[in-house]
């Protein structure tokens, strides 16, 4: 008996023991496929943004060796992955044409992981990397808040720093809780009904996305909820004006939109039969106006939260400021002062 | 080379009086009619065919106490999709036509000298790169551009041989698809989304703001092959036989290019590429009524118009989501198009 | 004021390459004058130069008394119909729509035919035997339907000249000559003069009143830079009555063939040796 437990000790040492040896190590991406890593990773290839995003506030920043050139608004975010990862501007720079990965641009680099955003198992850049040149893929594909934090959970376990992936998960957390602990009890039927919309205007974010989750903890509710049609349940479902008009929705959002302006939507011709939603008779009609700070999708979604709050429910976070906020947030989580990103 | 294709439905036309003919032929003019009525009884919106007339009744100065919703959705929403419809598919139809005339072919379509690759480079650029520069102008402008280059890289001493036509609006398509590929990947995903979404044609945007725009370029188009259609007769015979009669085959070539893309690229501009239209309706017109373009051209405005807006219809409150429309086109067209070129090979060219 | 075609010292080149030089003659009105000679001689190059469809390098054309030069497109449209070497149509216009096509120069800009316009192509489609043929697909009709209605439509043109180029080819022994009786029956009853190309130097004989027989230009630029003793040839080997013109030497001239005329019963036939 006693020599059972001794061995199950040693067994159980061994095995906490064995990622510091670069054992190799399995976990499961956003699309359920198993991916195995020596862990940790030394050479890894970022093709998708937000995962990298995330992998700067865990990981170490010299086990990147290249990235993907299909980084939105780059030019604006710069000056963090300088501060963040001081060998930024050398990495390589992965290409893409037509949505293809140059595959030899990212053979020559000789990653031992590649990071990407794929929809399926089946999409062609996934299977061209994993497949034709056998590079472990681990695919990101967020579509609710609980994945942004396994992808938290993940990048400690690529990068074998497990500890700070839980501190950098709680960190977020309690940011979120700043906003979740007001909006929690509110009853759905209290809550706007919040229209998000995308670049194509009426393209939205359905029930079955990240967005939609968001909204509900910023205190609205995704006005797909109401509409009775399958569409709904899409991750990107077109909607028909009409269908938009009936469902009034009390709040419109917009995704960072360069070509319009909340008040277009409110005056402008072109939108003329928009005159009678809810939202734009209220002149509630925001927009994400910073890609970079409240990028859903990236660590800094405490951020995106707050603003989208502090917009769906302005009574109720009258007192936040977000701006006093950002500072903090971003030293906890990547050690360098907004918006001047110098270290501390 | 002969094209068989309707040729029963001629011999049945042509042999029965002419009075049944041109009833038909009224009965096509007035399609646009019901046509329209139907559409503007459907939609996503809950309103009862009772509560539109009622509306329109409002419109003439009788408060029928409607919440004023009900208006905007009638008189905002639908009334400018109806219409922009219906005025998209009498301008692809008619400029279908024209160029099938020019070119003597009855497989081309309005697309053929780059229009649609010029567009989608136009509004791809507006849509991902320049953004002050309004979609529809930029669509506009660049789909001429497009056509204009084609037209003068075919033209040597003054004369602009068909042949040479389509091989420059080939060259010109395949260059402005090349800038399109090099915006698409400069731009980042989300405008990319845009970008495609717009190339599939929609009429999802419409409104009156829109139709006013596009419309005083459209209607010159089409009322300047409407009133010289007769000519495109003499222009699809081939240019000796057009020269032999005294006319001038380049200048009316080129009156009829100018038309039919200042129509099309206005319809374009605020409608994405619609594909097949502008195939498919003159040439179902072809196999009932012959290839007269004294009798082809109004009818495809009518007809097109009518077309366009019932398969809008389907696009808009079929599955209650919107699916682009210049999908449906393209899936109705690509079948009809495909025996359309074994029943003609080719459509006949030489 | 002379009455008929004048054509003056006429010389034609494509891009530098003379094709036609030195032309001179006086067709009359209401005859037909047959154009003979081998393949690429120019005929219909001339035939061109005549309705102005091509512009001369030098001398003149002159119809009725006025320069073809000074004349706008309809004006000569509305003077000279001209039915141009095969033609094919890929869409099933009617023969009548086809017809009617040879009203333009009578119509203004911005109308179509009318009735009237529409009496003058049946009787055309009438005057050549192709009355019945009036709602058929142009498409679906055999090459000798085909070649009269394209002859109707250049009468609808209501013309005094009719230019036809090789009315008789792609057609079968027995078709062609009913074009060529049509074509008679056209410049006897109606007082048009015809102007056309043949190949067959028979029909030539049996059905026009003059004929011009062609040659090839030798290539040596009209100046001259040889030293004399080729004086420069243009292109008309003879012009005149059938009968003067279409001897085996003049034959032997333009071909470079040897034929003999042999006589049968009061007709002659040439006949390749
Ligand atoms: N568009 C053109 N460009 C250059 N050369 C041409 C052109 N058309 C004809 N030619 C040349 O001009 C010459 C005369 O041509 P034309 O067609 O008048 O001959 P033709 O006598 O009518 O011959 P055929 O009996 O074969 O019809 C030929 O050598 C031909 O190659
Ligand atoms: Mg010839």
């Amino acid at each position: 008996m006693k020599i059972a437990l001794y061995l199950a000790g040693m067994a159980l040492c061994l095995a906490l023991a064995m990622p510091a040896f670069g054992e190799p190590v399995e976990l499961t991406d956003n699309l359920g496929r198993t991916v195995t890593i020596d862990q940790p990773c030394h050479k890894i290839v970022f093709l998708v943004e937000n995962a990298l995003n995330t992998y700067y506030s865990v990981g170490d920043p010299q086990s990147v060796l290249a990235v993907g050139n299909n980084i939105f608004k780059s030019e604006l975010k710069m000056p963090f992955f300088e501060a963040v990862d001081p060998d930024f501007g050398q990495k390589g720079k992965i290409g893409f044409e037509s949505g293809l990965v140059n595959l030899e641009a990212l053979a020559a680099e000789d990653p031992d992981l590649v990071v990407l955003w794929a929809t399926s198992p089946e999409a062609e850049n996934l299977k061209a990397i994993n497949d034709t040149l056998g590079i472990p893929v681990y695919a990101v594909f967020v579509t609710s808040i609980d994945d942004m934090y396994k992808q938290v959970e993940d990048m400690g376990i690529i990068s074998g720093r497990v500890e700070r992936a839980s501190d950098v998960e709680a960190i977020m957390k309690g940011y979120m809780e700043e906003v979740t602990s007001v909006t929690d009890g509110i009853p759905d039927e209290e809550r706007p009904k919040v229209y998000w919309m995308w670049t194509d205007v009426l393209g939205t974010t359905g029930r079955n996305s990240g967005f939609n989750d968001i909204i509900y903890q910023a205190g609205g509710i995704n006005v797909m909820n109401y509409w009775d049609n399958d569409a709904s349940y899409e991750e990107h479902p077109p909607v028909p004006l009409e269908t938009l008009i009936s469902l009034n929705p009390d709040v419109i959002y917009m995704w960072y939109n360069e070509n319009l302006d909340p008040e277009d939507v409110i005056n402008g011709t072109d939108f003329a039969g928009w005159k009678d939603i809810n939202a734009v008779k209220a002149g509630r009609v925001y927009e994400i106006e910073n890609p970079f700070l409240f990028d859903a999708f990236s660590p800094r979604m405490p951020m995106a939260l707050m603003h989208l709050a502090k917009n769906i429910q302005p009574e109720l976070f009258a007192d936040l400021s977000i701006d006093d906020k950002l500072d903090g947030f971003f030293v906890e989580m990547y050690s360098v002062h907004y918006p001047e990103y110098e270290h501390t | 080379m002969k094209i068989e294709y309707g040729r029963r439905w001629q011999i049945a036309v042509h042999n029965s009086s002419f009075n049944y003919k041109g009833m038909l032929i009224g009965l096509f003019l007035l399609l646009p009619i019901p046509a329209f009525l139907i559409s503007m009884m459907i939609g996503t919106f809950p309103l009862t065919p009772g509560e539109i007339v009622g509306l329109m009744l409002a419109r003439l100065g009788m408060d029928l106490g409607y919440p004023s919703v009900y208006e905007t959705v009638i008189f905002q929403v639908r009334l400018p999709r109806v219409l922009m419809a219906m005025m998209v598919g009498s301008i692809l139809s008619v400029s279908g036509a024209a160029f099938q005339g020019i070119f003597r072919n009855p497989l081309v379509s309005p697309y053929i000298l780059g229009l649609s690759s010029g567009a989608a480079f136009g509004a791809a650029l507006s849509l991902g790169v320049i953004h002050w520069l309004p979609v529809q102008i930029s669509a506009f402008l660049f789909s001429l551009i497009a056509v204009g280059a084609a037209y003068f890289m075919a033209t040597t001493k003054g004369k602009t041989p068909v042949v040479s036509l389509v091989l420059s609006g080939v060259i010109i398509s395949a260059v402005f698809s090349a800038l399109l590929a090099i915006v698409q990947i400069a731009v980042d995903e989300k405008s990319l989304q845009s970008i495609v979404f717009w190339m599939m044609g929609s009429m999802n945007t419409a409104s009156w703001s829109k139709l006013e725009s596009s419309l005083p370029l459209a209607l010159a188009g089409c009322l300047g092959i409407l009133i010289l259609r007769w000519r495109l007769n003499i222009l699809a015979l081939g240019d000796e036989e057009a020269l032999s009669v005294g006319m001038n085959p380049e200048k009316y070539k080129a009156i009829f290019v100018v038309a039919a893309a200042l129509a099309a690229s206005s319809a374009v501009a605020v409608a994405g590429i619609i594909g097949l239209v502008g195939l498919i309706v003159p040439h179902m017109l072809r196999m009932i009524f012959g290839p007269d373009h004294r009798v082809l051209i109004p009818l495809s405005i009518t007809f097109g118009a009518a077309f366009m807006v019932l398969v809008d219809d389907l696009a808009r409150a079929a599955l209650g989501f919107e699916i682009p429309v210049g999908i449906i086109t393209t899936l109705i067209g690509a079948p009809f198009f495909a025996y359309l070129l074994r029943a003609t090979r080719a459509g006949g060219w030489e | 004021m002379s009455r008929g075609i004048e054509i003056k010292n006429l010389s034609f080149a494509y891009d530098g390459q003379s094709i036609l030089d030195g032309i001179d003659l006086s067709i009359e009105r209401g005859a037909i004058v047959t154009m003979l000679g081998p393949n690429g001689c120019g005929k219909t190059t001339l035939l061109k130069t005549l309705n102005g469809l091509l512009r001369p390098k030098g001398g003149e054309v002159i119809v009725d008394g006025r320069a073809i030069d000074r004349m706008s497109p309809p004006e000569i449209a509305r003077m000279m119909g001209h039915v141009p070497q095969g033609h094919r149509s890929s869409f099933p216009f009617t023969v009548l729509d086809i017809v009617l096509t040879g009203r333009l120069p009578h119509i203004s800009t911005f109308s179509a035919p009318g009735e009237r316009d529409e009496e003058v192509a049946k009787e055309s489609l009438d005057l050549v035997g192709a009355g019945h043929l009036t709602q058929r697909p142009y498409t679906q009709i055999s090459g000798g339907e085909r070649q009269m209605v394209m002859i109707a439509r250049a009468l609808a043109q209501e013309p005094q000249f009719l230019l036809l180029d090789e009315p008789t080819s792609y057609l079968d022994f027995k078709n062609q000559i009913g074009v060529l009786k049509t074509v008679r029956k056209i410049a006897d009853r109606e007082g048009v003069t015809v102007i056309m190309t043949l190949h067959d130097p028979n029909h030539a004989l049996a059905f026009s009143d003059h004929v011009v027989l062609l040659r090839k230009l030798d290539g040596k630029k009209p100046d001259g830079n040889g030293d004399g003793s080729h004086p420069h040839r243009a292109n008309v080997v003879a012009f005149g009555p059938p009968f003067d013109v279409m001897t085996p030497m003049n034959i032997q001239e333009a071909y470079g063939m040897e034929v003999e005329l042999v006589e049968h019963n009061g007709r002659r036939i040439l006949l390749p040796l």
